[in-house]
């Protein structure tokens, strides 16, 4: 039985007339007082665009203040991807493709620059290392980030840092868009390094075939990391949604708990994992607007 | 029979397609998304190819038109993945092209900004090879008479050992002057497509502002607009990109207007790059985006930066201390070392004047241990740069260390003339000992003398 302690509830929001159903889970490594993981799943523009981001904050000493600055990676981002939803994706009449994207490879910038400054304010009144008037502990609060904005057109991931995007598909393996390899040790990159926004990487996917893939999953390190190998990670997010698809999201969300408690046991790290499932598009359409 | 499987694009692994040559290419996989289509892998009889596929709402008959007429050209140019043939099926919403696959040595500008271990092996000395690289496969294109009308960070690939570049996304290429709207990336647009306006179309001279914002990125990772102003934004949304680089452009380093210099703590790579790079590349900058901002004749032509871009390569110099290469003004002062802050030590300079015509251009060569001098060097307006085959090579002396020479690797002979008047003939695979005063008469016009500094 793992001694992890799960957290759900109010970082999930969903809506009546949604294109995607959502799922989110975070749980706190083994022996840890609490988890420096933060994750927000949404659901933007009436429904019609999922948001989801999954922060890791480091945890080591040097980042004794890394759970604020992962919670705060996570709600630039939501504030971030909000306004690319309204920019690039609402209104009358959208911008072009080229200005889209050109707005999609821009964010990582808006979420640092907010970021940094959030880390600033706080820095103003509580100095991570007691000394007012020094420059901000930016290292205190080092997390990574990871994001995705998913409509029935578009999908965009970005990723600073190490933690795994899969997109699971009806046919194939699991993709993983931003997979990086095998990480060989704790470094990775972070919001707190200079200049972070130049190290996000960034996939850029008009939905032009089949639509969304049937389940688009954001985790934390912590969860690959339980497994032998990506492979076998990779066939955990099959499961994960061929579960939703048989038994459906309600059951699977009651469950995650459990699934990544276990693998909490394995890798001793926080594990957080947030998802998007498309809601059939026949469903979406009977609803009144 | 054939069967398909979904690949998460418009087209599904195993598509037939029939091209305007009447040969089939088989859909493979999907290799990547652009902003205007999809690239897949595909077999053709001749091997395996690249396949771009538009979005249905972009195939239209005026992109079909220019698709036609730049396949008709077949650029044979092995710096451009040129549009080799028409793909379309009547089945379907769309249509394509094929092109050559870009091979794996080849990266993009992006992965240069984010420091991926793929471009490790980048160097000042590669960096800017690929700038000269690049700016010379734009002057070949923009000497036929073609603008590319959509120059941006997505478009160039690049080798991080040797600075060699591949062009890609050709079609939306066009003959100058021909009407052809596009919907580039902004912020590598000329300010006055930005603005859209009035009788402004996409040609070659709006090429030249997008061909330095890519040097700018190239060199200084950084975009030439985005200091204090650009950190007001919320949103770089359509207004927000109109206004930044069209409306309202401020270079960060305009010597009048200051209002959008850099950020310290947040846009210190520009600040870094800026204050390590050589003035006669800085006035380059400077001129195209002040005055070029309003006046686009007074942007700097392909051939200026070539030139500068040129003499800045022979003079790029390792620090002895920490070995770092250093970019250094040609015929200029020594500069403190970007990594360790201690003074480069400049070694004896090879003061080279070119050529037989009017136009002499005098060149400077730093003198480094493994320096090499090129066929370019000796020809007053060089078609291309070419670093394959070196004509000759500063060399150790074999027993005297601090002692160097300049071997003759060409094929024909050189002539020395000493201070004290005697002649000398060097023939190819001999040396001739570096000394200050020493002159050479390289061929083909070229002479040359050896400086102190």
């Amino acid at each position: 039985m793992s001694d992890a302690h799960a957290a759900a509830g109010p970082h999930l929001a969903g809506s009546a007339h949604a294109a995607f159903r959502l799922l989110g889970q975070d749980v706190t490594g083994r022996g840890k007082e609490y988890s420096q993981d933060s994750h927000l799943a949404f659901l933007a523009a009436g429904g019609r665009a999922a948001v989801l981001t999954v922060a890791d904050g480091h945890g080591a000493a040097a980042h004794f203040r890394s759970d604020l600055g992962a919670r705060w990676a996570a709600e630039e981002f939501a504030a971030c991807a909000r306004r690319f939803v309204a920019g690039a994706l609402s209104g009358e009449e959208p911008p072009g493709w080229p200005v889209r994207r050109e707005m999609a490879r821009d964010l990582p910038r808006r979420l640092v620059h907010g970021w940094r400054l959030r880390v600033a304010r706080h820095e103003a009144s509580s100095p991570a290392h007691g000394r007012a008037g020094e420059a901000p502990a930016f290292d205190a609060y080092g997390s990574t980030l990871l994001g995705v904005v998913l409509t029935r057109e578009l999908l965009v991931c970005w990723q600073l840092g190490d933690g795994d995007i899969t997109l699971v598909w009806n046919e194939g393996p699991p993709e993983a868009p931003l997979y990086a390899g095998q990480d060989l040790g704790d470094e990775t990159e972070s919001l707190c390094q200079p200049e972070a926004w130049l190290r996000a990487r960034m996939h850029w996917r008009p939905l032009t075939g089949k639509g969304p893939p049937p389940a688009v999953l954001l985790s934390t390190d912590g969860l690959s990391k339980s497994f032998e190998d990506h492979d076998g990670f990779l066939g955990f997010a099959r499961g994960v949604r061929d579960r939703v698809e048989s038994e459906g999201r309600a059951q699977v969300q009651d469950k995650l708990a459990g699934w990544l408690g276990h693998a909490a046991t394995h890798s001793g790290d926080d594990t957080t994992l947030v998802g998007a499932i498309p809601v059939p598009l026949e469903r979406t359409t009977e609803r009144p607007e | 029979m054939s069967s398909t499987q979904g690949t998460g694009g418009m087209l599904d692994a195993g598509t037939r397609l029939t091209t305007e040559r009447d040969e089939q290419v088989t859909v493979k996989s999907l290799l990547g998304f652009g902003g205007q289509g999809e690239v897949y892998e595909v077999d053709t009889p001749g091997g395996p190819a690249a396949l771009k596929w538009y979005f249905p709402q972009l195939a239209d008959v005026h992109r079909w038109r220019i698709l036609e007429a730049l396949v008709d050209r077949a650029w044979g140019d092995d710096r451009f993945l040129w549009p080799r043939t028409i793909v379309a099926d009547p089945s379907r919403e769309s249509f394509g092209y094929v092109m050559d696959l870009r091979p794996e040595r080849f990266h993009d500008l992006p992965a240069l900004l984010r420091r991926d271990k793929a471009v490790a092996a980048a160097t000042p000395r590669s960096l800017i090879t690929t700038a000269l690289n690049t700016v010379e496969a734009y002057k070949t294109l923009h000497e036929q008479g073609i603008a590319y009308r959509d120059i941006s960070w997505g478009n160039v690939f690049f080798d991080p050992d040797n600075g060699d570049v591949l062009v890609c996304d050709n079609d939306n290429a066009v003959v100058e002057g021909e009407s052809a709207g596009i919907e580039g990336t902004m912020n590598f647009m000329a300010p006055e497509l930005v603005r859209r306006d009035q009788g402004v179309k996409p040609g070659i001279q709006t090429d030249l502002h997008s061909l330095a914002v890519l040097l700018f990125y190239l060199l200084m990772n950084h975009h030439p607009f985005d200091g204090a102003l650009e950190l007001r934004i919320h949103c770089l949304d359509e207004k927000a990109q109109r206004k930044l680089y069209g409306t309202e452009p401020v270079f960060v380093y305009d010597p009048v207007r200051t209002a959008n210099r850099p950020v310290p703590g947040e846009q210190d790579t520009v600040i870094a790059t800026w204050g390590v790079l050589p003035q006669v590349l800085r006035d380059l900058f400077i001129k195209t985006f002040t005055e070029g901002l309003t006046r686009p004749g007074e942007r700097a032509r392909e051939s200026e930066w070539r030139d500068a871009l040129s003499a800045v390569r022979d003079a790029i110099v390792p620090c002895a201390t920490c070995g770092k290469e250093n970019m250094t003004q040609p015929d200029g002062a020594a500069p403190a070392c970007w990594k360790c802050r201690r003074p480069v030590d400049l070694p004896m300079r090879l003061e080279l004047t070119a050529g037989k015509g009017k136009r002499r251009p005098q060149r400077h060569i730093r003198l480094n241990r493994g320096a090499e001098l090129y066929p370019h060097h000796l020809h007053e307006d060089p078609e291309r740069h070419d670093f394959g085959t070196p004509i000759g090579e500063v060399t150790p002396h074999p027993t005297t260390p601090g002692r160097f020479g300049l071997t003759n690797r060409s094929t024909w002979s050189w002539r020395v003339r000493r201070a004290d008047g005697s002649q000398l003939e060097v023939p190819p695979g001999r040396t001739a000992a570096l000394r200050p005063g020493l002159l050479l008469e390289l061929g083909d016009g070229a002479e040359a003398v050896v400086r102190e500094r």
